[in-house]
């Protein structure tokens, strides 16, 4: 398969049924739906929504994928980069392996290699954000059941939950062992296989997702988004007046920053969303899985004191006995 | 750990490139960015999560 784009026209040749079907998914989610046509043997993209059979009769011949130029530049450059990144992906598959350190549309191209769907959200990620959530926090199931305090098997469950929350409290900030952090690095760089046990400590997993970040070419909000998210500092809420003295983003933050400070929690709210909406897609669903995760970590900081109390009174009571 | 921890944490993980990485005014803006973005995560990255949010942690009844 090879792929050329014309400023207006994408071209995308198909070998397969199985295979237009994937990259159709892709575009589907990745475009906006309006602006894509296709003769791909139905109407509209929007057909191949789960309802539909996804498997279509295999094509041999060429077939064309025309992506329309559209007011939302965003999602179609998304699109393109997304495109261009799985297209070098599959010219090179043995130079690209490496997860940390390489860009993230060519991550999410060869997630989508080795998974065969569209990925919108790197599996390293994925799998990170599942084990901490597992095994890194105290989750609400494991929480409702600590709450029985008749049964044996509820204490039992209480000593597990507190002995985790113990164990990983601070789970970002504590650092994960140098010489096995290497060790999964270099495992999921040179096999692209991506499993935790349940064994693993959760500061390793916490660091390799750190590293992922930190190792990117390009942070997650770029330059030139920056100074519109950092000109929201210290207005939130609270609305105090920073002074930036980062020059590259000084003046912007100077021009703006009592026009935040002035508004109210609603607008400055509507003013967040803009400028997360100003992201590429794929920067701001990662963005956002990030802090899904920091959202439900902090939720759950209270959590873990409360059964910490509860615990040693509960323990203090069996003494008694 | 709170919002502001995983702020320090995280924030400039995302937010800086390699080279911003030494400028503390930076790194506070991008702080205190990161730790509203976490706090008001539900009503700014999740329409509908508000109303989940809002059921009591604990159960009735348990101290």
């Amino acid at each position: 398969m090879v792929g050329s784009k014309p400023i207006d026209e994408l071209s995308v040749y198909f070998s397969s049924g199985t295979e237009k079907t994937m990259w159709a998914e892709l575009l589907r989610q990745t475009c906006d739906k309006k602006s894509l046509s296709s003769d791909l043997g139905c109407s509209e993209l929007p057909l191949l929504t789960p309802t539909t059979p996804k498997r279509m009769p295999d094509i041999v011949e060429t077939r064309t994928l025309t992506v329309a130029p559209h007011e939302h530049i965003g999602l179609n450059r998304t699109c393109l980069r997304l495109i261009d990144s799985i297209v070098a992906a599959l010219q090179n598959p043995v130079l690209n392996l490496a997860t940390f350190g390489t860009s993230l549309d060519m991550v999410l191209a060869f997630d989508f290699v080795v998974t065969g769907q569209p990925v919108l959200i790197p599996r390293l990620v994925q799998n990170t954000v599942i084990h901490i959530l597992t095994y890194g926090t105290c989750t609400f199931s494991s929480f409702l059941t600590a709450c029985g305090f008749d049964s044996h098997m509820a204490a039992t469950r209480v000593r597990t939950s507190v002995g985790a929350a113990l164990a990983t409290e601070g789970i970002f900030r504590v650092a994960g062992v140098r010489d096995r952090m290497v060790e999964l690095v270099e495992q999921i760089n040179s096999t692209r296989t991506i499993a935790f046990s349940r064994d693993e400590n959760p500061a390793n997993v916490t660091g390799l997702l750190k590293q992922f970040l930190r190792d990117l070419p390009e942070p997650l909000i770029s330059r030139t988004e920056k100074s519109a998210f950092l000109s929201m500092a210290g207005t939130i809420h609270h609305s105090l007046v920073l002074f930036v003295r980062c020059c590259t983003v000084r003046l912007f933050c100077i021009a703006h920053r009592h026009y935040y400070a002035d508004m109210t929690w609603e607008q400055q709210r509507e003013c967040l969303r803009e400028i997360c909406g100003s992201l590429s897609q794929i920067n701001f669903d990662l963005l956002r899985e990030i802090l899904r995760v920091c959202y439900f970590i902090t939720i759950n900081e209270s959590v873990w004191h409360w059964l910490l109390g509860r615990a040693c009174d509960q323990w203090y009571r069996c003494l008694e006995y | 750990m709170g919002a502001n921890s995983l702020a320090k944490i995280l924030g400039p993980n995302i937010l800086c490139s390699r080279a911003d990485r030494s400028d503390l005014a930076l790194l506070n803006a991008v702080t205190d960015v990161m730790g509203n973005m976490i706090t008001h995560y539900p009503e700014v990255y999740e329409e509908g999560l508000g109303e989940l949010q809002e059921e009591p942690l604990l159960p009735s009844g348990v101290r």
